[in-house]
């Protein structure tokens, strides 16, 4: 009994911040969302300021559980996700890609060609 | 803050007592942080990862749903052995990255295994699985026999 009342204690939470990787490579930095079930509809990626501002919306009609169907166990809750990056002078803002697959938010911010590294020749 | 308890104020200076204060916050503290983990099915303190599961019931079908974001179909493995249903698979990086190129890891990668007590029988040759937006859907239809199990009882 005690683990049906956490469980729904947890679903309490609307919202929730999506797991992320961010990793750098020489032209861009990439950055990977954990934000399974969503449609890409309901994926909103904005840029406000030096912000990078991550939602997604769950759908909640009829508590997100199947036509026809009563919950026997339940521990995926309807949680919306939201998450706020702040991003350095070194990215373009103008490119910013973003992907959905699998469940993965993939968005690639490009940097600045000045900011890139340079590989610089040793002479002898 | 109307009425505050009257206290006893002490002669002698406890050290005890403010160390209870701090362990108070710290409880406090790891208390919220690691909720936060522990919604995700993360649990730092459970051990391995494993998805996260609905189990649904109608008339005809049970419908398990599983959160298993970033693989591919391939690599989730589900069978059905009597009552009951398996989920396992190997989550990999979808590209290698070298360790110092990364800012920030909090994704799970590696194997998991769930296993599931179905709630009735089911025609384990008829059971239907997908793979939509990083949700799995398997649906297992109920054997004749476990439909006719639910019997109405009269009320008199």
């Amino acid at each position: 009994m005690a683990f049906i009342k956490q469980n729904q204690r947890q679903c309490e939470r609307r919202v929730i911040q999506p797991l992320v990787n961010i990793h750098q490579e020489d032209k861009e930095i990439i950055l990977e969302a954990e934000i399974p079930g969503l449609n890409k509809e309901d994926i909103e990626l904005e840029v406000k300021g030096n912000e990078l501002i991550l939602r997604g919306k769950t759908d909640k009609s009829d508590n997100n559980i199947p036509k026809g169907y009563t919950v026997i166990h339940r521990e995926r809750c309807p949680f919306d996700y939201a998450r706020t990056f702040i991003i350095g002078d070194d990215i373009d803002k103008g490119k910013i890609e973003a992907k959905y697959e699998n469940g993965i938010l993939t968005v690639r911010l490009a940097r600045l060609e000045e900011a890139q590294p340079k590989k610089i020749e040793i002479k002898e | 803050m109307a009425i505050i308890p009257f206290r006893q104020r002490d002669l002698w200076w406890d050290p005890f007592r403010d160390l209870e204060v701090i362990q108070n916050e710290m409880n406090r503290l790891f208390d919220s942080s690691l909720m936060a983990w522990r919604d995700r099915g993360t649990g730092l303190l459970e051990g391995a990862w494993s998805p996260a599961v609905d189990i649904y019931d109608s008339k005809d079908n049970i419908m398990v749903k599983a959160d298993i974001p970033g693989m591919k179909k391939e690599e989730i493995d589900v069978s059905v052995q009597d009552d009951t249903l398996v989920i396992k698979g190997e989550k990999k990086q979808e590209k290698e990255v070298k360790e110092k190129d990364f800012v920030r890891t909090e994704r799970f990668y590696g194997t998991f295994n769930r296993s599931i007590r179905l709630p009735a029988e089911v025609d384990s040759t008829k059971v239907s699985a997908t793979y939509k937006n990083g949700v799995l859907e398997i649906i297992l239809p109920k054997k004749e026999e476990a439909k006719q199990k639910q019997l109405k009882i009269e009320i008199k």
